[in-house]
């Protein structure tokens, strides 16, 4: 009962990914949330044709309507807010922006993370010393603590400096991925050999490196984009993130905050979708995980 | 040998705080001027001189860096400009409301965490464990600020059996340390079930189960505490994810704490409060993952004995 007699460990890993959700079917969970996200992608890249109505305009006479309600102009299915724009069409260039941060923001993270363990794991010495310990820094501060810090000095309101600072998430991870895996990568066969035949550097660690450790990174990166999106909508949330008139999930969810008495749907159609996405990219992250990385651990 | 471990790990910690404290000083300085970041755009330029030689932002770089070491080990790191007063005590007098808000929820997050992950494991496979693990990736992927407005939407606009905001009674406590410790609880829960699965298939374990060990002896006695070390890091850095969701849950339950008091400094760009709760967050981080590092040197006698190594199985 206690120890099950010695299992079919890879197999047996496949199927914990199923159980997450409980009762249906590994694949069909993983295709549900394969859909959701497809289904995002396209709200995201055609935000703009598909919104029923222009997400700033405001239509006081018709505030605060139900989901499913119409009015003058037609119909809301997800209602209006409090200065009477479509909550529906909101949504949509919400999802656009917060799925934009969070796209550029992991390929950010992972760009610049793979890079300084490549240069730490070549220049050793001081340089790796330093490297490692901004690493240990980084990884004992909650980044959200010092996104923060960064935009008491700077200011908030500018969006290219939130999605740089945003995509800074989670180099850490990636710097000691790539640092340790290239280390071990340039005792190994290959890269020595491409090396005796005269590749240089870049060409070792790009062409020959790079692809075998790219699993482990985009594991990295299918853990590291939720962590974007909930760390973007949650310093939108608070005030500090994107700023009106552009809008984010976090923004639509703080709005909301102020109506709940009389207006639910306003927090509740944003709060969920951030909720379904972020689940959604967590499955689709442990599937991902157990097709590319059989070696890893997965912490189940 | 043991000695050494300890020694590197203190040396650690000490150049991690020196990095962290260097840091906040960097950014506050790269960002341009302090000066006339706070003060109004059209302040006369002999005030402006004033206020950078009552500063000593005249001094160069590395003496300002001095006297910036001086005043932090002094526990003199400005005034606030809003408050006029110490921002160190602005911060201090807050910090009693942000533990009352943690320290419930982290014991929250391992009283239920931990036997969840532990139940689920001895229940591998089944309904219970499904249930579990299904609730356990749920809570995580909720962002507490989202779960936050919906415990409010539940809890006081329909059934209007709790507070939806302040602090005071413990009815104020119970959403914000829900919230709080929700997302910690999954992660642990489903870090002890893999910790559990892990162990319960070593060799040490199996072959106690072979000698006619009792069950229950088993499981106390060999597999929970081996079971545990891993266990001990996500722990510390559950501690991480407490403080910054503790900005978000004081927000969103308008609590009077730290957390929130940080993030006014932020907006309204209070620089001096700002800096004392960076620093004082990242001390209590090092602290922390320092402690991490303790206990694991005490549980697992690897470590002690010095051979780092050795796997059961």
């Amino acid at each position: 009962m206690i120890a099950s007699p010695a299992a079919p460990a890879r197999s047996e890993r496949k199927r914990l990914s199923a159980r997450y959700l409980g009762w249906a079917p590994r694949g069909t969970l993983v295709r549900i949330a394969f859909a959701w996200l497809l289904l995002m992608i396209v709200v995201a890249v055609f935000a703009q044709v598909l919104a029923p109505y222009d997400y700033q305009a405001i239509n006081l006479r018709n505030r605060l309507l139900p989901p499913f309600s119409s009015d003058a102009l037609g119909f809301h299915l997800f209602g209006t807010d409090h200065l009477g724009r479509d909550v529906l069409s909101r949504l949509m260039v919400s999802i656009q922006i917060s799925l934009l941060v969070a796209l550029v923001g992991t390929l950010i993270g992972a760009i610049v993370g793979t890079s300084i363990g490549f240069v730490a794991a070549r220049a050793r010495g001081v340089v790796d010393d330093v490297v490692m310990a901004l690493v240990d820094l980084q990884a004992s501060m909650p980044f959200m603590i010092i996104a923060l810090a960064v935009f008491a000095v700077a200011g908030t309101g500018n969006m290219l400096l939130f999605i740089l600072l945003v995509g800074f998430q989670g180099w850490e991870r990636y710097a000691r991925i790539t640092r340790g895996m290239t280390l071990s990568a340039v005792n190994h066969g290959y890269a020595a050999s491409v090396r005796l035949l005269g590749g240089g550097t870049f060409r070792v660690y790009v062409r020959h490196i790079l692809p075998n450790i790219l699993a482990a990174l985009v594991v990295q990166m299918t853990i590291n984009f939720p962590e974007t999106i909930l760390l973007e909508t949650a310093m939108s949330f608070l005030g500090v993130g994107i700023q009106p008139p552009n809008t984010s999930l976090g923004n639509l969810l703080s709005y909301g905050r102020d109506y709940l008495l009389d207006a639910w749907w306003i927090a509740m159609v944003p709060g969920m979708t951030i909720f379904f996405t972020t689940l959604a990219m967590s499955l689709v992250g442990d599937w991902v995980r157990d097709e590319l990385d059989p070696t890893t651990r997965t912490t189940d | 040998m043991n000695l050494r471990f300890v020694t590197r790990k203190l040396l650690r910690a000490l150049i991690t705080l020196v990095l962290a404290v260097t840091f906040v000083f960097v950014i506050l300085r790269a960002a341009g001027d302090p000066v006339l970041a706070m003060l109004p755009d059209d302040t006369s330029p002999e005030i402006v001189e004033q206020m950078r030689q009552a500063w000593g932002l005249d001094l160069p770089i590395w003496q300002q860096y001095l006297r910036y070491w001086q005043g932090a080990l002094q526990g003199d790191l400005g005034t606030s400009i809003y408050e006029g007063r110490p921002a160190v005590d602005l911060v201090l007098e807050r910090i009693p409301q942000t533990l009352l808000l943690t320290v419930p929820s982290f014991f929250f997050m391992l009283i239920v965490g931990v036997p969840a992950g532990i139940w689920a494991a001895l229940r591998r496979n089944s309904g219970v464990d499904r249930v579990i693990m299904s609730i356990s990736v749920s809570g995580y992927s909720l962002p507490n600020f989202f779960l936050g407005i919906l415990l409010i939407l539940v809890f006081s606009v329909q059934l209007r059996l709790l507070p939806s905001a302040g602090s005071g009674s413990a009815a104020h406590l119970v959403m914000p340390v829900l919230t709080l410790g929700t997302a910690g609880a999954g992660v642990i829960a489903r870090f002890v079930r893999s910790s559990m699965l892990e162990v319960m298939n070593k060799h040490y374990v199996r072959a106690a189960i072979a000698r006619g060990v009792p069950r229950h002896i088993v499981l106390t006695r060999i597999a929970l505490p081996n079971a545990a070390i891993p266990v001990i890091t996500i722990v510390g850095f559950m501690i991480g994810t407490l403080i910054a969701g503790s900005i978000v849950t004081e927000t969103v339950f308008a609590w009077p704490g730290a957390g929130r008091l940080l993030l006014d400094a932020v907006s309204s760009r209070d620089l001096a409060v700002v800096q004392v709760g960076v620093m004082l967050i990242a001390t209590s981080m090092i602290v922390t993952n320092f402690t991490v590092d303790m206990v694991y040197f005490l549980v697992d006698p690897r470590l002690r004995y010095g051979s780092g190594q050795g796997e059961g199985s």
